[in-house]
């Protein structure tokens, strides 16, 4: 042994940096979306090879050592599942992909209703199932690497302490660094991918060295079997069976096999080649284990861990080259089976176990998005510390000791568990949420009891006497013979009970309860997706309606957001009116938005609904909708929503509580018209009484009653008009005749119409017409109305006799003021706010003949025509300010100028 | 349709089905020669020998690998756009 | 000869109800401020006091509030006349002890007949 351990490192550390630049090449050419080569078929089946481990790598040969081809069966079930892949890898692959699931937990929980707590179950078996398998690789690592440090160069605990490290950092860095399960973790996939290849030929070139090099062809071979192997061998018993079906159950059950399978696969066709070329692959990986094992028996020192024959017969025919490779090749099947599987696990503990106890704990806190993003990636960084942790110590507490060998076997039947939860998910409508969960924990807790605690040979939780006798010295709760059932083989003993008992619970709970509408919408997802063919795979079949959409979009988004989401595609898709294209964008887009509603998975159920015909009652899709939202209590997207909804319900009591104003407003409104009319209408009939009843009345009297009732009935139209014209104003109703004037001639008008008035009252109008002659963009009539209630009001209230009034203009910018002021008592400051309201009277003087509905209309008048009304608080007199907006083509000649 | 019914297309649904069926037949195949008492009976179980066990087991391996290859073939057509 | 005090604010709706009553045979006196209404009923000492609700500066209610406040006006017979003729106003009217409630516009037969009902 002439190769050092130092040297030895160097070499896994170099092999290692090359599969860092490998898995970050591959990183870089996704990122740049060059995926080629990344995606391919060769690629995909390569990475199932991760299926083969140290286990299989070192453990085949000791297998074939000790009970001749019983290590084949390993090998045999996932051949019989791959081969199957036409009705069931196909289906599973299609619908985890469809509900973009990210492990098994995930898709078991998502089909029994998201339920939360199926979740956990799962992902404790996964983890039950899987840290012992680390430590086994861990200890076959260090054994390994002890095979060439016979002098003891290293402590094998500091060894697998590194290699744990190595691979945590390894994981850390191409494992998390993104979150979403659709994008796919190429750097890994790829790394893998090459360690498949090196482990193959590694493996191959041992055997071909064997076969040829150190006997003298398979001839040779046959004759050198061990008598004990030869003959008188049941291998094809119950246990042969056993063992071809549990390895065909964790070929899809085993966490890190589900991740390869269905998580990273890129696109259904693979399968195909797959189905083929990964049989073929582990053909390969067996066909030398047999003569391998026969010459390490024959040749080697009776005595020598067969497990480690694969290193040690070329080490004993110094081929220090062919012994590296096939360290390498057992360094690969180790490192890769630890990534992904730690990547596996990590997903399913921070998804279903980190992050809804962190969401349960900061549910008052509303967690930005950006929050929830690092906090996952966080989270799952400590997960895959914490899982290779965990394996490292469990290494370190039962390393040497016999335990770890037969490990691998109970965590295939422990994650075996799932798969009655999987099988019946997959294919059968009637298989409910209570059924999964009662068989998936009657299964655990045996398959606990009856193989993974018996494991520790009472080294932990039970001890060697509750081997011996049962719980309580009960012989009947014997772990190896439960119920005195006594079959021998403790695995198959062990299975019989466990996976009997859960597939048995699973059918008979089932079939007694009643599945939620979610689990039914789920189960409706799962079941019949492969029976409509594959041609819905892409997405939604284009006989779907947009009017389809839009009925639903409409219950899913409320009204009006649905029409609007409507119009933005419309818009996009570049048609000015009518419904978008039933586009494959347009469908994604519509279920993001739903996703942002009612979350991801019922978004995407509800989309594929609508296009498979519905099948499913709008009622029930309402249901579902409404258990989404309890599913979603510990989501953050809830949070913000729930938010949104006390937002919403702000907005609705604030809307509600200005309808109540407006309400009261109007009522106050009618109230003050109904006095206004009733007091003409008072004066009128009562004088129209008189005339009619008493005949005294003399001649004069008699026209002058006439004359009033006839200024009370102008006055009664005058007022009907004015609350017909704010209402129109009001409701910007009014049909505006926008010119350019001269403001001078407005104010000439204005002037002319209120001429009567002026001379009753010996008023004299102080203003400058050259400065008025600035052209405005306005309605003549109306802000000529504007003035002459303005004009009015003055004479009326604000000069006595031979009063004045000063008309003074200015420009300021784009716009026009002119102040119309009198030198009369002016506004109270307390009643400023009043004189702009309507029917509002300061004074029993100002009472006659008006309603005071004058400045109201005018102030509307000035805001129809982009101006403004406003009264200007002076020292004395009162002065209105009217603003109006000067002509757009003198603004320009005067910014020209 | 009823009195042409050997259309082309009719006749590569039929094909179609077939494979199909085979693919499904398969996995049965599988199970029926490596974990039924079938095994037993053509290796001759306790009695047989080591070496017509393992060619056995390898050429039905190989078999079954090699009609899957064929499948994939004739359904990778199929599993497309339909 | 009975007179009557005319609490209101519009003049055509002053001159009709004097032309009314006076042909009746009653003195009118009138005043349209609500500010010093009080002051002014006190002064006059009508037997019948019409009272509008509508009024500059102080409305009705509050007249008539503070009338009743005063012992000369406990018992006197006031008649309040108001264009605003929703329910609510009524109440508020009886509440604050009117005596008649009226609303405008009105039969001239009606108002006779209530003020000479009041009067006697």
């Amino acid at each position: 042994m002439t190769l050092s351990f130092n040297l030895l490192v160097s070499i896994c550390l170099a092999y290692v940096a090359a599969l860092f630049l490998i898995a970050w090449a591959a990183e870089r050419r996704a990122s740049r979306g060059r995926l080629g080569i990344l995606r391919s078929p060769v690629v995909y089946t390569l990475s199932i090879s991760v299926y083969c481990t140290a286990w299989t790598y070192y453990g085949a040969v000791g297998s074939a050592a000790r009970s001749g081809l019983e290590f084949v069966t390993i090998y045999l079930g996932p051949t019989m599942v791959f081969v199957s892949w036409w009705w069931f890898l196909r289906k599973l692959v299609r619908v985890g992909r469809a509900q973009r699931v990210t492990s098994i937990a995930d898709l078991i929980s998502s089909r029994f209703g998201k339920s939360a707590t199926l979740a956990v179950i799962v992902t404790l078996l996964a983890v039950a199932g899987t840290t012992p398998y680390i430590a086994l690789q861990l200890q076959s690592l260090t054994l390994s690497f002890s095979v060439f440090a016979a002098d003891g160069a290293a402590d094998p605990g500091i060894t697998a302490l590194w290699v744990a490290i190595g691979l945590a950092l390894f994981t850390i860095i191409f494992g998390t660094r993104n979150i979403d399960a659709n994008e796919r973790h190429h750097g890994v996939v790829t790394a893998i991918a090459v360690e498949a290849i090196v482990k193959l030929v590694a493996l191959i070139a041992v055997g071909i060295f064997v076969v040829w090099g150190v006997a003298s062809g398979p001839g040779d071979i046959a004759a050198r079997i061990d008598p004990e192997l030869l003959h008188g061998q049941d291998v094809f018993s119950g246990r042969w069976v056993t063992l071809i079906f549990l390895s065909a159950a964790a070929v899809i059950c085993l966490p890190r096999m589900f991740q390869v399978i269905v998580v990273e696969n890129s696109d259904e066709r693979h399968l195909a080649t797959a189905s083929w070329a990964f049989p073929l692959y582990l053909f390969l990986m067996s066909l030398f284990v047999l003569p391998i094992a026969i010459i390490g028996l024959s040749e080697l020192p009776a005595g020598s861990n067969p497990d480690l024959f694969v290193l040690t017969i070329p080490l004993a025919r110094n081929q220090e080259t062919l012994a590296t490779l096939a360290f390498l090749g057992g360094f690969s099947a180790a490192t890769s089976m630890v990534i992904v599987a730690s990547l596996a696990l990590a997903t399913m503990v921070s998804n279903h176990i980190v992050m809804p106890v962190w969401l349960r704990m900061s549910k008052d806190q509303t967690p930005a998005s950006d929050d929830v993003k690092t906090l996952l990636i966080r989270s799952r960084r400590i997960s895959i510390v914490g899982v290779l942790s965990l394996g490292y110590l469990y290494y370190q507490v039962t390393g040497g000791t016999g335990a770890l060998a037969s490990i691998g076997l109970i965590a295939f039947l422990g994650v075996a568990q799932v798969l009655p939860a999987l099988l019946g998910g997959l294919f059968w409508r009637g298989a409910t949420r209570r059924g999964a969960l009662a068989g998936l924990s009657i299964g655990f807790a045996l398959w606990l009891y009856t193989s993974f605690l018996p494991s520790f040979e009472g080294g932990f939780l039970l001890t060697a006497s509750v081997l011996e006798n049962g719980l309580f010295g009960v012989e009947a709760l014997r772990p190896r013979a439960l119920f005195g059932l006594t079959i021998e083989d403790p695995l198959v003993h062990s299975l019989v009970w466990s996976l009997g008992a859960n597939a048995l619970v699973f059918v008979i709970i089932s079939l007694a309860s009643f599945p939620r509408p979610i689990e039914r919408l789920q189960a409706m997802q799962f079941i019949d997706r492969s029976a409509s063919g594959g041609a819905r795979m892409g997405g939604i079949s284009r006989v779907t309606t947009s009017e389809e959409l839009l009925v639903l979009a409409q219950r899913v988004l409320g009204r009006d957001q649905g029409i609007r989401v409507f119009n933005e595609i419309a818009a996009e898709q570049g048609r000015s009116s009518g419904l978008p294209e039933p586009t494959d964008s347009f469908i994604e887009k519509l279920e993001r938005e739903f996703a942002g509603s009612v979350g991801a998975a019922t978004a995407h159920a509800m989309m594929n609904q609508i296009a498979s015909g519905a099948a499913i009652s709008v009622q029930d899709l309402i249901a579902v909708a409404d258990e989404t939202a309890q599913i979603m209590e510990y989501s953050a997207r809830l949070e913000s929503q729930s938010k949104e909804l006390a937002e919403t319900a702000a907005e609705l009591r604030a809307a509600n509580q200005k309808l109540t104003e407006l309400s009261d407003q109007k009522d106050a409104f009618l109230s003050q018209v109904s006095h206004e009319l009733r007091t003409p209408m008072t004066s009128i009939r009562s004088f129209a009484e008189i005339l009619r009843d008493s005949e005294k009345v003399e001649t004069a009297q008699r026209a002058r009653f006439l004359s009033i009732i006839h200024d009370e009935s102008q006055r009664l139209t005058r007022l009907l008009d004015d609350i017909l014209d704010l209402s129109f104003l009001e409701n910007g109703q009014i049909m505006l005749n926008l010119e350019e004037v001269r403001l001078a001639h407005v104010i000439d008008r204005a002037l002319a119409a209120t001429e009567t008035l002026q001379t009753e009252s010996n008023v004299t109008v102080i203003r400058d017409r050259e400065v008025e002659l600035i052209p405005v963009e306005t309605d003549f009539d109306r802000l000529t109305q504007v003035f002459i209630n303005l004009i009015s009001n003055a004479i009326r209230h604000g000069c006595g006799e031979g009063g004045e009034i000063v008309i003074q203009t200015t420009q300021a910018g784009d716009a026009v003021h002119v102040d119309v002021s009198d030198r009369g008592p002016g506004v109270p400051a307390d009643k400023i706010d009043l004189i702009f309201e309507k029917f509002a009277r300061l004074s029993a003087k100002a009472t006659a003949g008006s309603a005071g509905l004058g400045l109201p209309i005018s102030r509307q008048i000035m805001l129809n025509l982009g101006g403004a009304l406003d009264y200007l608080q002076r020292p004395a007199g009162s002065t209105f300010r009217v603003t109006t907006p000067v002509s757009r083509a003198d603004t320009a000649v005067q910014s020209a100028a | 349709m009823k009195d042409t019914g050997h259309s082309a297309a009719d006749r590569r649904g039929q094909i179609g089905r077939k494979v199909r069926d085979l693919a499904a037949i398969l996995p049965l195949l599988g199970v029926v020669f490596f974990a039924s008492p079938l095994i037993s009976a053509i290796t001759g179980g306790d009695e047989g020998e080591l070496p017509n066990a393992v060619f056995y087991i390898f050429v039905v391996w190989a078999v079954l690998i090699a009609l899957a290859f064929i499948l994939s073939r004739l359904l990778r057509s199929d599993a497309g756009p339909e | 000869m009975k007179s009557v005090l005319l609490i209101e604010d519009e003049p055509n709706i002053i001159e009709a109800i004097r032309f009314i009553l006076e042909q009746d045979g009653w003195t009118v006196d009138t005043h349209s401020d609500g500010a010093d209404a009080v002051e002014r009923a006190a002064a006059v000492g009508p037997d019948v006091i019409i009272l509008d609700l509508m009024l500059p500066n102080k409305s009705g209610f509050d007249i008539l509030r503070d009338l009743r406040t005063l012992p000369a006006f406990v018992d006197l017979p006031i008649l309040m006349l108001t264009a605003k003729g929703q329910a609510k106003d009524r109440e508020t009217a009886e509440a604050h002890g009117v005596t008649k409630f009226m609303t405008k516009p009105f039969a001239n037969q009606d108002l006779l007949a209530a003020v000479r009902a009041l009067g006697d």
